[in-house]
């Protein structure tokens, strides 16, 4: 993490911005060197063979002019011819002066000030010269004199110019132009190589960002998507936090964020040294675990589940997570490629998930487990669609009893049973969860209404029966549709509403209370009953009873277990007898399979009782032949009215 | 009668030369000379020409014989050289066909007005930069001789 500190200050806003500042500063030396540089590629070679060329040309007139004022001195000279010479140095100093092409003549240093000096004291030369002419004085002497003196300024301007000064100050200039080339390209090279450097940095950076998640600080999603290879000598476990989407909309992303990193920080403690953990949402992660000295597997699993199950205390409240894992295990062998080996992982999450369990590894079991379930549902579509199927579906009727007589058939409830032409008698709730995470679970209830009625509607039209029939209503069917249901397929079928009772189990009713009590309160309407099923086995049992408007409890087998030996468990069960009749509510005592029980729960009183003692599940023949038993007593038509009247 | 008044010009030249008259043009083929002052110049056909030149800034105007019609009045036959001479001694030479080639005037005007030595005159040889840029460089500027003296023709 020291490295990602380093990284983070570098950049930084101050560096990034330092930085660019030395790039700007380093463009504009550039800039300026480029801009000397031009000036000086602006003298062209040509340029300075014209300057020299002319300055040449002014050397020679002068000499010229010179001669002709010698002359002159001695008394030989040509008026004539001096003038011509004085005009023609005059054009000269002229053209210096004045024309385009000799500017750089001119630019150069002080040039044109010399030529513009030189000019005026060559222009002050004329009225001396005329004059001694015009009264042939023959006075040169002064003009010689001062021209003496120009003359040599001239020669000084000339030598000056080109011989000396001019070609020394071009190299010069050439020097410095290539040294400032040099240096510029060190400090070029040596900002390139820095600017290098921290862009390589930058790419570091960036990939390793990318690549952690902001809030925990762990590998992400990107970096999984990197992982080519797991050892085979590695547990693969993938894992999510439950009902994540309730801490999001109950606590915000803040909220979210906390919990995750509470949730790491359990999870950190499962780690050993070369295990990794990564974060590939907000709630689900993937580890590589080692292998652990003397625990296996599912040991390893019970540890994370345990450390991963804690309260979590947020503003106030107090909010129980725990977490769901799938593992592969190490192996070897063919399918132990990292991609197939993650995908495993995932399997058994997905069906950790979907059997609500904590965590599942994936085997053989696991294997076997997911390709029965791909048969069973094949086959339960199938069934659901009339075609030849190896699997079949039947009903079976539990009988209950009244307490106080156990020859009185109160009726009976309505069992699922499964058989499957290969892997056999297949239990209930499993044929129930799997219809229900399949969507099937509404096709499924509607097959078991369908068959209850076809099997049990003769028993109450033609022989007058007015027991209750009990049906499981799967989570599917809890919805508007089921009045509906009821009415289309048991009523019509039937069954008269004051003999159905529609079971529902703590875990069902996990919808919300309201949405229960209009559908419990429609059917009431009909006439139908309900009854709450495993009552004490779920969380908040109490708070169901108080807020479902049902109007049986039937009370939990658990219960009943070892009551024969204890009197406090005895008690208990009367106590929970009581508080149902208290609630207005008839209990149903289920798992009764002792005599022993059988006279306990007979004592306590007031209730009806099911269990293998009495009867066990049986198939419609048997139930009706035990119906038809003259020892068997039950509600018939005559008497429905006072059964009924309880509800 | 071109030899007569080839004659008569020498000897006006001469003349006129020794009066501290401005400087004439004299054409020779090392057998032959011919000196032109800028009145006989200007009897010749005028050409006129506004040009840029590297004396001046924007275009100006020259007027004055072409270099072709002052040889051509001069006779030339088969000269092959022809070199331009100034007042200080500059000198250019170049083939005859070539230096006629490029359109030159032998200026005795700028602007309308006479030019004195000092003015670089009295004849300047302009070249036509303006219509001919392919002139427009040194090797072409070197001909544009002011202050011309003499032209001499060679074979």
């Amino acid at each position: 993490m020291k490295g990602g500190l380093v990284l983070t200050k570098l950049f930084s806003r101050t560096t990034t911005v330092f930085l660019f500042l030395v790039v700007l500063v380093l463009l504009g030396a550039s800039s300026y060197t480029y801009v000397q540089d031009r000036k000086l590629q602006s003298i062209s070679l040509g340029a300075l063979r014209m300057a020299s060329w002319n300055l040449a040309q002014l050397d020679n007139e002068a000499g010229d002019f010179t001669l002709q004022l010698r002359l002159m001195a001695r008394g030989v000279g040509d008026p004539d011819e001096l003038m011509l010479r004085y005009d023609i140095l005059w054009s000269r100093y002229d053209y210096l002066l004045t024309s385009q092409e000799s500017s750089p003549t001119r630019e150069h240093d002080d040039n044109e000030a010399r030529l513009a000096a030189l000019f005026a004291e060559f222009k002050a030369l004329e009225q001396p010269i005329e004059v001694i002419i015009k009264t042939g004085s023959g006075l040169w002497s002064p003009v010689v004199k001062a021209w003496e003196g120009q003359k040599s300024d001239i020669r000084r301007l000339v030598s000056g110019n080109f011989v000396g000064d001019e070609t020394s100050r071009l190299m010069a200039s050439v020097q410095e132009s290539h040294n400032r080339l040099a240096n510029l390209r060190m400090v070029t090279l040596v900002a390139l190589a820095a600017v290098f450097v921290y862009f390589a940095l930058a790419m570091m950076f960036i990939r390793r960002q990318s690549r952690m998640d902001p809030v925990t600080g762990l590998p992400n999603s990107n970096y999984l998507r990197t992982v080519r290879r797991v050892s085979t000598q590695k547990t693969i476990v993938t894992c999510e936090i439950r009902q994540f989407q309730l801490v999001r909309s109950d606590f915000g992303d803040k909220g979210a964020n906390e919990l995750s990193q509470a949730f790491v920080s359990r999870l950190r403690q499962c780690l050993l040294p070369g295990d990794e953990l990564i974060q590939i949402a907000q709630s689900e992660f993937v580890m590589f675990l080692e292998l652990r000295d003397g625990a296996g597997v599912e040991q390893t699993a019970r540890e994370l589940v345990e450390v991963t199950n804690f309260d979590w205390h947020q503003s106030g409240s107090v909010l129980h997570i725990s977490a769901v894992f799938g593992l592969d295990p190490p192996c070897d062998g063919d399918n132990a490629d990292w991609p197939n080996r993650y995908q495993r992982a995932h399997r058994a999450l997905a069906q950790a998930h979907m059997e609500n369990r904590s965590f599942y590894i994936n085997g053989e079991e696991l294997r076997r487990r997911i390709a029965e379930d791909a048969q069973i549902h094949s086959g339960l579509i199938r069934f659901f669609n009339q075609e030849a199927s190896p699997l079949s579906l039947h009903l079976a009727y539990q009988p209950i009893v009244s307490a106080s007589d156990q020859s009185y058939l109160t009726g009976a409830e309505v069992l699922l049973r499964c058989h499957h032409d290969t892997l056999g008698f297949i239990p209930p709730n499993r044929v129930v969860d799997l219809c229900e995470r399949l969507g099937q679970g509404h096709a499924l209830g509607r097959w078991v209404f369908r068959e209850a009625a076809g099997e049990t509607g003769y028993l109450y039209r033609e022989l007058g029966f007015r027991g209750h029939i009990s049906i499981n209503l799967n989570p599917a069917m809890m919805t508007d549709k089921l009045a509906d249901d009821v009415k289309t397929l048991l009523i019509d079928g039937g069954i008269p509403p004051s003999s159905i009772c529609m079971e529902i189990t703590e875990d069902n009713a996990a919808l919300e209370f309201g949405v229960i009590n209009d559908l419990v309160a429609q059917l009431h309407k009909l006439g139908v009953s309900f009854a709450l099923d495993d009552f004490g086995t779920g969380h908040s049992s109490l708070q169901y009873v108080r807020e479902l408007k049902v109007d049986r409890l039937k009370i939990d087998r658990c219960f009943v277990e070892g009551i024969e030996h204890s009197k406090d468990k005895a008690r208990f069960l009367g106590s929970i007898i009581a508080m149902a009749e208290q609630a207005d509510m008839k209990s149903v005592v289920e798992g009764v399979e002792t005599e022993a029980q059988w006279n306990l729960v007979r004592e306590l009183g007031g209730t009806l009782i099911q269990g293998f003692y009495l009867h066990k599940p049986m198939p419609i023949q048997n139930y009706t032949r035990l119906l038809f038993d003259l020892a068997t007593d039950y509600p018939k038509n005559s008497v429905s009215d006072t059964d009924s009247s309880e509800d | 009668m071109k030899w007569l008044t080839g004659f008569f010009v020498i000897a006006f030249a001469f003349v006129s030369g020794q009066a501290g008259a401005a400087p004439a043009l004299e054409i020779t083929d090392g057998v032959e000379t011919l000196v032109l002052d800028r009145k006989e110049l200007e009897a010749l056909p005028q050409t006129t020409i506004r040009t840029v030149s590297p004396y001046f800034v924007g275009k100006t105007e020259f007027s004055g014989p072409t270099l072709q019609h002052v040889v051509e009045h001069f006779g030339a036959s088969g000269a092959t050289n022809i070199t331009l001479t100034a007042l200080n001694d500059y000198s250019v030479a170049g083939g005859f066909d070539e230096v006629l080639s490029m359109d030159a005037v032998v200026a005795t005007r700028r602007n309308g007005d006479t030019m004195t030595v000092r003015q670089r005159g009295p004849f300047w040889v302009i070249l036509p930069l303006s219509d001919r840029p392919d002139l427009d460089n040194q090797s072409y500027h070197q001909f544009m001789v002011w202050q011309l003296n003499r032209i001499e023709l060679t074979r």
